[in-house]
């Protein structure tokens, strides 16, 4: 359900639509926990009908993105809308955030 | 025609050791509660989430954890508790309590509750005794003090030994009255629990929740103050009679010979409460209600007493460590349809039991969809064997803990950072409004009184005076089946293994907190 992008696909996932997308480490068990919060996000009321797009990044792979974005801490989330940065999140979340975050 | 009600009565004792009931191979006499072992389902492997008192409550009354979110603070709006449910669906709710801090000033825990007793005088409640005349007990007979050595190298009373004394004048004044074990505070309960049985409207399905707050601590038992007994489980004693122990490592203050007897008058205490609970047990009996009634008989949790597997050396929950004798609680249901005399060995969180008598009191799930327990009928039915593959547990902000079927692992929390906020709660001063002037005996004046009290409570995360929020420097991991009482770190021969439920423990914990419902952690 959340699909993994490099650098070269950064471009065309954020470019329309409501994306959400994620930065993590290998072995971070916050990050972890962030992949099951989005899968478990996308099946939510919040998020029905919004047709949201839902991306993972390996910080380790990603560099220039990760310099673009100025990504700190992870996890860290990013979420876009038509290609525009709306909101991002880094360390913990609630799903009520997340909610608000893509309204 | 009526349709059934389908009751439930909760029976929830403060600080009640698991393993010293007969039914989980204690050695001490608990011959009720083994009754309503052999009539009901038996689970060995329950644990509390949030330490102590008051989380507990909160978790209880959600079904909700509140090991991410809160900790000892009153219960809020956007808590929603059972007899908040309960309302809305015909029932009717009662509380019949002497837990003392779920009566505190604006807590809130008796929110919604129909019919709510409250007795009065107990733990963090004793000032409400304390201005009575005190003719027939004496402090000395009962309170050893600690000593410390101050500046001027005079010794005076240790902070938490006055706390001790403090918290006795109280109970001095209550019960010196006290001659039976029908005088104590676990008789009124069961007395007032069976008077409310009587009474109850049977046409109308009833949720009780009894909270006894003994075995808590003070550990004054009926062989205190009946001059013909002897405390049965240490007759030959002829030290001091100490009750209500200095909260403190053990060692600073007690003898292993009266450690040994603080432990035999708290088995004393959980006797006498099998005693007088035993007897609602039979009520609901006598009365015809059992086919219809859910019985649970729980705890919130253990207690510390000592060296080993008894406390880790401490003598009341005064540090924030959540190991094995604090936090396996003891659980037995007891229902129609269930196969009466089983045990199961299952992992059960606390709150799992929530969302279990809201199934059986057949409240829509719509109503506690947002209860994160999870019900145990299956497995009571014996249709799972298993519910969870691990549990937590801790203390908010201090200590967080993982249970495997086969390890254990304790992580301790940064603890400097509990300056800001993050231990919650007010101080318990704040609370009982303490006026200037107040001084204990060996202190130099109100200003230091309150300046060290204040620093020491960091935030009330218990009941017990004098807690410091102290926790060892390591992470420790257990082997449960051979260390179940976690006295032996394993973390440093088994790195990997600590790592791994370190990395379970947090990932758990941060979905757990996109689950908040408090607005406040948005």
């Amino acid at each position: 359900m959340i699909k993994e992008i490099t650098d070269a696909e950064f471009e065309s996932a954020k470019a329309s639509g409501l994306n959400i997308l994620l930065f993590y480490k290998e072995k971070c068990p916050y990050c972890n926990a962030m992949k099951k919060i989005l899968t478990k996000f996308s099946g939510m009321p919040a998020a029905q009908g919004k047709d949201i797009s839902y991306f993972q990044l390996n910080r380790e792979d990603c560099p220039k993105t990760v310099e673009r974005l100025e990504v700190g801490r992870i996890p860290s989330l990013f979420i876009f809308r038509d290609g525009e940065e709306i909101a991002r999140k880094s360390g913990d979340v609630t799903y009520r955030q997340l909610e608000k975050m893509i309204a | 025609m009526q349709k059934r009600c389908k009751n439930v009565v909760m029976i929830m004792c403060d600080s009640l050791q698991w393993h010293y009931l007969g039914a989980y191979g204690g050695k001490i006499k608990t011959p009720n509660f083994d009754r309503l072992a052999r009539e009901g389902v038996v689970l060995d492997n329950v644990y509390s989430e949030g330490l102590p008192t008051i989380p507990v409550r909160r978790a209880l009354f959600t079904g909700r954890y509140t090991l991410p979110y809160r900790g000892w603070s009153p219960l809020e709006l956007d808590d929603t508790t059972i007899a908040d449910i309960l309302w809305r669906y015909s029932t009717y709710s009662a509380l019949i309590t002497d837990t003392a801090v779920m009566h505190l000033p604006k807590y809130g825990y008796q929110r919604g509750f129909d019919y709510v007793y409250n007795l009065r005088g107990h733990d963090d409640d004793n000032h409400y005794y304390a201005e009575d005349p005190i003719y027939h007990l004496k402090m000395e007979d009962y309170h050893k003090p600690a000593y410390r050595t101050d500046e001027n190298g005079e010794q005076v009373e240790e902070m938490w030994s006055e706390f001790s004394k403090d918290e006795m004048v109280g109970y001095l004044a209550q019960r010196q009255y006290w001659k039976t074990d029908a005088d104590q505070n676990v008789a009124q309960i069961a007395k007032q629990s069976i008077r409310f049985l009587e009474e109850v409207d049977r046409n109308k399905p009833f949720f009780l929740w009894i909270d006894s707050f003994d075995p808590h601590e003070p550990w004054d038992a009926p062989s205190i103050y009946d001059d013909d007994l002897k405390c049965p489980y240490d007759p030959d004693y002829e030290g001091m009679e100490i009750w209500n122990p200095v909260s403190t490592y053990a060692d600073n203050v007690y003898t292993d010979r009266e450690m040994e007897h603080i432990r035999a008058l708290y088995a004393e205490k959980v006797t006498n409460v099998d005693k007088w609970l035993g007897k609602v047990l039979d009520r609901i009996r006598d009365l015809g209600m059992e086919r219809d009634t859910m019985v649970v008989l729980m705890s919130d949790h253990g207690e510390p007493l000592g060296n080993g597997e008894h406390g880790h050396g401490i003598v009341r929950k005064c540090r924030p460590w959540p190991y094995e004798e604090l936090v396996h609680v003891p659980m037995i249901v007891k229902a129609e349809g269930l196969e009466a005399g089983t045990r199961k060995s299952a992992l059960v969180q606390n709150i799992d039991i929530t969302p279990t008598m809201m199934e059986w009191m057949n409240i829509p799930k719509d109503a506690w969809a947002d209860m994160q327990g999870k019900s145990l009928w299956p497995l009571l039915k014996g249709e799972t064997e298993k519910v969870r593959d691990f549990i937590i547990t801790g203390f908010f902000g201090q200590a967080w803990s993982i249970h495997t079927e086969d390890w254990s692992y304790i992580h301790w929390l940064n603890t400097t950072a509990l300056e800001n906020s993050e231990a919650g709660g007010k101080t318990m001063f704040e609370v009982f409004d303490i006026q200037e002037g107040e001084v204990s005996e060996g202190v130099d004046d109100t200003q230091t009184m309150f300046d060290r009290i204040k620093k020491q409570q960091e935030g009330q995360w218990t009941c017990v005076p004098g807690s410091l929020t102290e926790v060892p420097a390591e992470d420790g991991l257990f082997n449960r089946a051979d260390d179940p009482f976690q006295l032996n770190n394993l973390a440093a021969e088994n790195p990997e293994k600590a790592r791994e439920l370190y990395d379970k423990l947090r990932e758990f914990m941060l979905e757990l907190k996109a689950e908040s419902i408090y607005p406040d952690m948005d």
